[in-house]
């Protein structure tokens, strides 16, 4: 009986946690103002400070992570320091004594509200492999070839993406590419960015796109020649292993 | 052997204590007597400008 009224006390206090704390420090408000129309800026800012500091500490508590309820209090102490030794006037060691009370009222009087976990830091964003970058680049000469209107262009594109499939399944196989990736790519990308920006295709373009096609599917076959001759080595091996064990 | 997921040995959450509203009644009087208390006296501080 006495534990659920107390668990529900506890449940309306986590709810309305923080809300009190700019109340006990609300009489800085027109000791602000009384001080404005008396030319007393001391009073001004350490009111300010003191009644601002009570807000943000109350918004800390109302964030209800694990160890607010301790920030806050350091929150509080330093505000009612401040305000203890500019706006109230109270010397050096006084505003101390005030600060350390203001830290162990707020201590004790959020004891035993629930905290929850901080959420977890977002992931960060993974960086894009070399295959993705050079899809991506493929893509946009894609679309600068559709605007040109340019099908060589497009099909030396095609041709690459290609390259780039057989990549993807075989990643191990990338170190063999990455020359024809960075040259063939970098060719590419430039000769489109010349002809978009309104160069006339020269009489030996289409040959060397010709080249580029073809040079693709060359790579594209070795590829799959290598895949087959490591496979053939892998079956040969397999084929002695089982003879040398006597199956 | 224990199913993984059995809980009957899980450590159950300890109740708050029975004395935690005299806590935080001790917490509201602190802060009475230093944050209000400082309030207060810059309030009268504040009004004693006025005149001087």
């Amino acid at each position: 009986m006495v534990e659920n009224a107390l668990k529900g006390w506890i449940g309306f206090r986590t709810r309305t946690r923080g809300f009190g704390l700019p109340f006990f420090a609300s009489p800085l408000i027109p000791a602000a103002l009384l001080g404005a129309l008396g030319g007393d800026e001391r009073i001004v800012a350490g009111s300010a400070l003191g009644f601002g500091l009570s807000v943000l500490a109350a918004r800390v508590l109302r964030r209800g992570r694990k160890g607010d309820a301790d920030r806050a209090a350091w929150i509080m102490a330093v505000g009612t320091g401040l305000a203890a030794s500019l706006a109230a006037g109270l010397g050096v060691i006084f505003p101390f004594v005030l600060a350390a009370g203001a830290f162990f009222g707020t201590r004790m009087s959020f004891e035993a509200l629930p905290e929850t976990a901080p959420p977890p830091p977002p992931e960060p964003p993974t960086t894009p492999g070399p295959i993705e970058l050079a899809r991506e680049r493929l893509a946009r000469i894609e679309g600068a070839a559709t605007r040109l209107n340019e099908p060589r262009v497009m099909g030396v594109a095609r041709a690459m993406e290609g390259v780039l499939d057989d990549l993807a399944e075989r990643p191990e196989r990338l170190p063999q590419a990455r020359r024809f990736l960075s040259v063939h790519l970098d060719g590419l990308e430039r000769i489109t960015e010349r002809l978009e920006g309104g160069a006339a295709p020269p009489e030996r373009l289409p040959a060397l796109l010709e080249d580029l096609s073809r040079t693709a599917g060359e790579l594209r076959e070795r590829l799959r020649r290598e895949e087959t001759e490591a496979l053939d080595i892998q079956v040969k091996v397999m084929s002695d292993r089982l003879r040398e064990e006597g199956y | 052997m224990e199913p993984r997921n059995d809980r009957r040995h899980d450590p159950e959450p300890k109740p708050p204590a029975l004395y935690t509203p005299l806590v935080w009644a001790g917490g509201g009087l602190l802060l009475t007597l230093t944050v209000w208390f400082t309030g207060m006296v810059a309030l009268f501080r504040g009004f004693g400008s006025l005149f001087y």
